[in-house]
Protein backbone atom coordinates (compact mmCIF):
# COMPACT_ATOMS: atom_id res chain seq x y z
CA UNK A 1 0.00 0.00 0.00
CA UNK A 2 1.18 3.54 -1.00
CA UNK A 3 0.40 6.53 0.80
CA UNK A 4 0.09 9.51 -1.40
CA UNK A 5 2.09 12.97 -1.77
CA UNK A 6 5.44 10.96 -0.59
CA UNK A 7 4.13 11.77 3.17
CA UNK A 8 6.17 9.83 5.76
CA UNK A 9 3.16 7.52 7.75
CA UNK A 10 3.38 7.80 11.08
CA UNK A 11 1.72 6.44 13.78
CA UNK A 12 -2.40 6.47 13.69
CA UNK A 13 -4.42 6.11 17.03
CA UNK A 14 -8.19 5.94 17.75
CA UNK A 15 -10.69 5.48 20.79
CA UNK A 16 -13.97 4.59 20.66
CA UNK A 17 -16.05 4.87 24.07
CA UNK A 18 -19.36 2.86 23.69
CA UNK A 19 -22.34 1.50 26.33
CA UNK A 20 -21.63 -2.20 26.93
CA UNK A 21 -24.30 -3.12 24.34
CA UNK A 22 -23.87 -5.72 22.73
CA UNK A 23 -25.87 -4.27 19.21
CA UNK A 24 -23.13 -1.94 19.44
CA UNK A 25 -20.77 -4.40 18.47
CA UNK A 26 -21.32 -4.33 15.40
CA UNK A 27 -20.39 -0.48 15.01
CA UNK A 28 -16.97 -1.24 16.60
CA UNK A 29 -16.02 -4.03 14.31
CA UNK A 30 -16.94 -1.41 11.15
CA UNK A 31 -14.71 0.93 12.92
CA UNK A 32 -11.79 -1.26 13.34
CA UNK A 33 -12.60 -2.64 9.67
CA UNK A 34 -11.71 0.55 8.46
CA UNK A 35 -8.82 1.88 10.45
CA UNK A 36 -7.23 -1.84 9.33
CA UNK A 37 -7.61 -1.30 5.98
CA UNK A 38 -6.27 2.19 6.10
CA UNK A 39 -3.23 0.90 8.15
CA UNK A 40 -2.70 -1.65 5.39
CA UNK A 41 -3.88 -4.99 6.98
CA UNK A 42 -5.29 -7.42 5.29
CA UNK A 43 -9.10 -8.85 5.57
CA UNK A 44 -8.02 -12.29 7.51
CA UNK A 45 -5.80 -9.62 9.96
CA UNK A 46 -9.01 -7.03 10.35
CA UNK A 47 -11.18 -10.42 10.85
CA UNK A 48 -8.65 -11.89 13.39
CA UNK A 49 -8.84 -8.37 15.07
CA UNK A 50 -12.54 -7.42 14.78
CA UNK A 51 -13.36 -11.16 16.44
CA UNK A 52 -10.62 -10.71 19.37
CA UNK A 53 -11.77 -7.27 20.08
CA UNK A 54 -16.09 -8.63 20.05
CA UNK A 55 -14.75 -11.36 22.44
CA UNK A 56 -13.52 -9.57 24.89
CA UNK A 57 -15.92 -7.00 24.79
CA UNK A 58 -18.12 -9.47 24.91
CA UNK A 59 -16.94 -11.13 28.11
CA UNK A 60 -16.84 -7.44 29.82
CA UNK A 61 -20.62 -7.64 29.12
CA UNK A 62 -21.01 -10.59 31.02
CA UNK A 63 -18.48 -11.33 33.30
CA UNK A 64 -17.71 -8.13 34.55
CA UNK A 65 -20.79 -5.61 33.45
CA UNK A 66 -23.61 -8.53 33.64
CA UNK A 67 -25.60 -7.02 31.05
CA UNK A 68 -25.90 -3.83 32.62
CA UNK A 69 -25.65 -1.63 29.09
CA UNK A 70 -25.74 1.71 30.97
CA UNK A 71 -21.56 0.77 31.57
CA UNK A 72 -18.93 2.35 28.92
CA UNK A 73 -16.19 0.13 27.17
CA UNK A 74 -13.53 2.21 25.70
CA UNK A 75 -11.25 0.41 22.43
CA UNK A 76 -8.13 2.34 21.97
CA UNK A 77 -6.50 1.36 18.79
CA UNK A 78 -2.97 2.47 17.37
CA UNK A 79 -0.81 1.40 14.10
CA UNK A 80 2.08 1.94 12.85
CA UNK A 81 4.29 0.46 10.26
CA UNK A 82 4.51 -2.65 12.19
CA UNK A 83 1.38 -3.78 14.55
CA UNK A 84 -1.95 -2.72 15.24
CA UNK A 85 -2.22 -2.40 18.78
CA UNK A 86 -5.73 -2.79 20.71
CA UNK A 87 -6.71 -1.81 23.94
CA UNK A 88 -9.83 -2.79 25.71
CA UNK A 89 -10.75 -1.05 28.75
CA UNK A 90 -13.72 -1.38 31.56
CA UNK A 91 -14.33 -0.14 34.80
CA UNK A 92 -16.10 -2.50 36.62
CA UNK A 93 -14.87 -5.26 39.35
CA UNK A 94 -11.26 -5.93 38.77
CA UNK A 95 -10.77 -9.27 37.72
CA UNK A 96 -7.70 -11.80 38.55
CA UNK A 97 -5.97 -12.38 34.83
CA UNK A 98 -4.28 -15.56 36.45
CA UNK A 99 -7.95 -17.35 36.09
CA UNK A 100 -8.99 -16.64 32.95
CA UNK A 101 -8.95 -20.23 31.53
CA UNK A 102 -9.27 -21.45 27.58
CA UNK A 103 -11.46 -24.98 27.25
CA UNK A 104 -10.75 -28.27 27.16
CA UNK A 105 -10.81 -28.32 23.13
CA UNK A 106 -10.76 -32.23 23.38
CA UNK A 107 -14.51 -31.99 24.76
CA UNK A 108 -17.75 -30.40 22.70
CA UNK A 109 -17.86 -27.46 24.56
CA UNK A 110 -19.46 -24.27 23.36
CA UNK A 111 -18.67 -21.89 26.93
CA UNK A 112 -14.53 -20.62 27.22
CA UNK A 113 -13.91 -20.17 23.55
CA UNK A 114 -13.75 -16.52 23.58
CA UNK A 115 -10.47 -15.99 25.33
CA UNK A 116 -8.79 -19.20 23.78
CA UNK A 117 -9.56 -17.39 20.35
CA UNK A 118 -8.26 -14.13 21.48
CA UNK A 119 -4.89 -15.78 22.15
CA UNK A 120 -5.16 -17.41 19.25
CA UNK A 121 -5.66 -15.09 16.78
CA UNK A 122 -3.55 -12.12 18.32
CA UNK A 123 0.37 -12.25 18.59
CA UNK A 124 0.56 -10.73 22.00
CA UNK A 125 -1.58 -10.76 24.62
CA UNK A 126 -1.40 -9.06 27.86
CA UNK A 127 -3.58 -7.65 31.14
CA UNK A 128 -2.26 -4.16 32.48
CA UNK A 129 -1.88 -4.86 36.26
CA UNK A 130 -1.17 -1.37 37.15
CA UNK A 131 -5.11 0.01 37.46
CA UNK A 132 -6.79 1.08 40.88
CA UNK A 133 -10.61 0.21 38.88
CA UNK A 134 -11.40 -2.22 36.41
CA UNK A 135 -9.42 -4.50 33.56
CA UNK A 136 -7.68 -3.41 30.75
CA UNK A 137 -6.54 -6.32 27.82
CA UNK A 138 -3.76 -5.56 25.38
CA UNK A 139 -3.83 -6.61 22.02
CA UNK A 140 -0.68 -6.55 19.38
CA UNK A 141 -1.51 -7.58 15.63
CA UNK A 142 1.38 -7.70 13.66
CA UNK A 143 1.57 -7.04 9.65
CA UNK A 144 1.81 -10.18 7.98
CA UNK A 145 3.31 -8.39 4.97
CA UNK A 146 5.18 -5.46 5.71
CA UNK A 147 3.90 -2.15 3.85
CA UNK A 148 5.55 -0.64 1.14
CA UNK A 149 7.60 2.18 1.99
CA UNK A 150 6.28 5.63 1.20
CA UNK A 151 7.43 7.25 -2.33
CA UNK A 152 10.64 10.31 -1.09
CA UNK A 153 10.13 13.10 -2.47
CA UNK B 1 -30.25 -11.09 11.95
CA UNK B 2 -32.22 -12.21 9.18
CA UNK B 3 -33.19 -15.61 8.55
CA UNK B 4 -35.33 -18.75 6.70
CA UNK B 5 -36.59 -22.33 7.80
CA UNK B 6 -37.40 -23.92 5.04
CA UNK B 7 -39.00 -28.01 5.59
CA UNK B 8 -37.99 -30.70 3.36
CA UNK B 9 -39.77 -33.65 4.39
CA UNK B 10 -38.62 -34.32 7.43
CA UNK B 11 -35.60 -31.87 7.24
CA UNK B 12 -35.28 -28.45 8.38
CA UNK B 13 -32.79 -26.13 6.53
CA UNK B 14 -32.10 -23.00 8.73
CA UNK B 15 -30.01 -20.00 6.76
CA UNK B 16 -29.51 -17.52 8.99
CA UNK B 17 -28.19 -14.27 6.93
CA UNK B 18 -25.69 -11.97 7.96
CA UNK B 19 -23.61 -11.63 11.39
CA UNK B 20 -24.07 -13.99 13.73
CA UNK B 21 -22.32 -12.75 17.51
CA UNK B 22 -23.64 -11.95 20.78
CA UNK B 23 -26.34 -9.38 20.00
CA UNK B 24 -28.76 -11.54 18.03
CA UNK B 25 -27.33 -15.37 19.02
CA UNK B 26 -30.44 -15.31 21.58
CA UNK B 27 -32.50 -15.16 18.13
CA UNK B 28 -30.35 -17.74 16.58
CA UNK B 29 -31.07 -20.26 20.08
CA UNK B 30 -34.62 -19.25 19.79
CA UNK B 31 -35.03 -20.74 16.16
CA UNK B 32 -33.15 -23.77 17.32
CA UNK B 33 -35.25 -24.58 20.54
CA UNK B 34 -38.76 -23.94 18.61
CA UNK B 35 -37.41 -26.22 15.88
CA UNK B 36 -36.36 -28.70 18.81
CA UNK B 37 -39.84 -28.04 20.34
CA UNK B 38 -41.68 -29.36 17.26
CA UNK B 39 -39.94 -32.47 17.47
CA UNK B 40 -37.60 -31.62 14.57
CA UNK B 41 -34.31 -34.24 15.02
CA UNK B 42 -32.52 -33.76 11.34
CA UNK B 43 -31.50 -29.88 11.27
CA UNK B 44 -29.30 -28.41 8.85
CA UNK B 45 -27.58 -25.00 9.02
CA UNK B 46 -26.43 -23.34 5.73
CA UNK B 47 -24.08 -20.52 6.37
CA UNK B 48 -23.90 -19.93 2.66
CA UNK B 49 -24.59 -15.99 3.69
CA UNK B 50 -22.93 -15.40 7.43
CA UNK B 51 -20.21 -13.67 6.97
CA UNK B 52 -18.80 -13.73 10.43
CA UNK B 53 -19.58 -15.59 14.02
CA UNK B 54 -18.36 -15.37 17.05
CA UNK B 55 -17.93 -17.48 20.09
CA UNK B 56 -21.35 -17.32 21.74
CA UNK B 57 -22.61 -18.56 18.22
CA UNK B 58 -20.59 -21.31 18.21
CA UNK B 59 -22.09 -22.02 21.50
CA UNK B 60 -25.39 -22.34 20.51
CA UNK B 61 -24.55 -24.32 17.39
CA UNK B 62 -22.27 -27.14 20.12
CA UNK B 63 -25.14 -27.10 22.62
CA UNK B 64 -27.76 -27.76 19.60
CA UNK B 65 -25.68 -30.87 18.46
CA UNK B 66 -25.63 -31.98 22.15
CA UNK B 67 -29.34 -31.60 22.21
CA UNK B 68 -29.50 -33.29 19.18
CA UNK B 69 -26.99 -36.37 19.93
CA UNK B 70 -29.82 -37.15 23.02
CA UNK B 71 -32.58 -37.75 20.67
CA UNK B 72 -30.15 -39.56 17.97
CA UNK B 73 -31.00 -36.71 15.75
CA UNK B 74 -28.41 -34.40 13.84
CA UNK B 75 -27.69 -31.03 12.80
CA UNK B 76 -25.04 -30.60 9.62
CA UNK B 77 -23.63 -27.59 8.59
CA UNK B 78 -23.75 -26.62 4.53
CA UNK B 79 -21.33 -24.15 3.18
CA UNK B 80 -19.00 -23.62 6.00
CA UNK B 81 -16.05 -21.42 4.46
CA UNK B 82 -13.61 -18.39 4.73
CA UNK B 83 -12.70 -17.18 8.35
CA UNK B 84 -16.15 -18.81 9.71
CA UNK B 85 -14.95 -22.43 8.56
CA UNK B 86 -11.32 -21.13 9.43
CA UNK B 87 -13.03 -20.22 13.24
CA UNK B 88 -14.32 -23.47 13.69
CA UNK B 89 -11.05 -25.56 12.29
CA UNK B 90 -9.13 -23.25 15.27
CA UNK B 91 -11.11 -24.40 17.73
CA UNK B 92 -11.55 -28.04 16.88
CA UNK B 93 -15.42 -27.99 16.80
CA UNK B 94 -14.71 -29.08 13.22
CA UNK B 95 -14.34 -32.82 13.96
CA UNK B 96 -17.79 -32.38 15.85
CA UNK B 97 -20.06 -31.54 12.76
CA UNK B 98 -20.62 -33.01 9.28
CA UNK B 99 -19.56 -30.42 6.87
CA UNK B 100 -21.27 -29.97 3.73
CA UNK B 101 -20.41 -27.84 0.58
CA UNK B 102 -24.02 -27.77 0.24
CA UNK B 103 -27.28 -27.68 1.19
CA UNK B 104 -28.33 -30.22 -1.43
CA UNK B 105 -25.48 -32.58 -0.27
CA UNK B 106 -26.46 -32.44 3.33
CA UNK B 107 -29.80 -33.25 2.33
CA UNK B 108 -28.99 -36.02 0.61
CA UNK B 109 -26.72 -37.38 3.21
CA UNK B 110 -30.03 -37.54 5.44
CA UNK B 111 -31.83 -39.00 2.74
Amino acid sequence: MKYGGGRKKSVQSMKIEFDGSPELLRVVRACISEFGLNNGFDSQEIYDMNLSVNEVCANVMEHVYHWDSGLKITVSIEADQEAMTIRVRDYGETKDSTQFRSRDLSKMQGSGLGIFLVNELMDDVCYNKDLKEGNEIIMKKYHTRRMEEPDEI
Amino acid sequence: MKYNILKKGSVIIIVPEGELDVSNVPKLKKVFDEVLREGHTKIIIDLDKVTYMDSSALGVLVNTLKELHKKNGTLKIANLSGNVERIFKLTRLIKFFETYPSAREAMLSLS
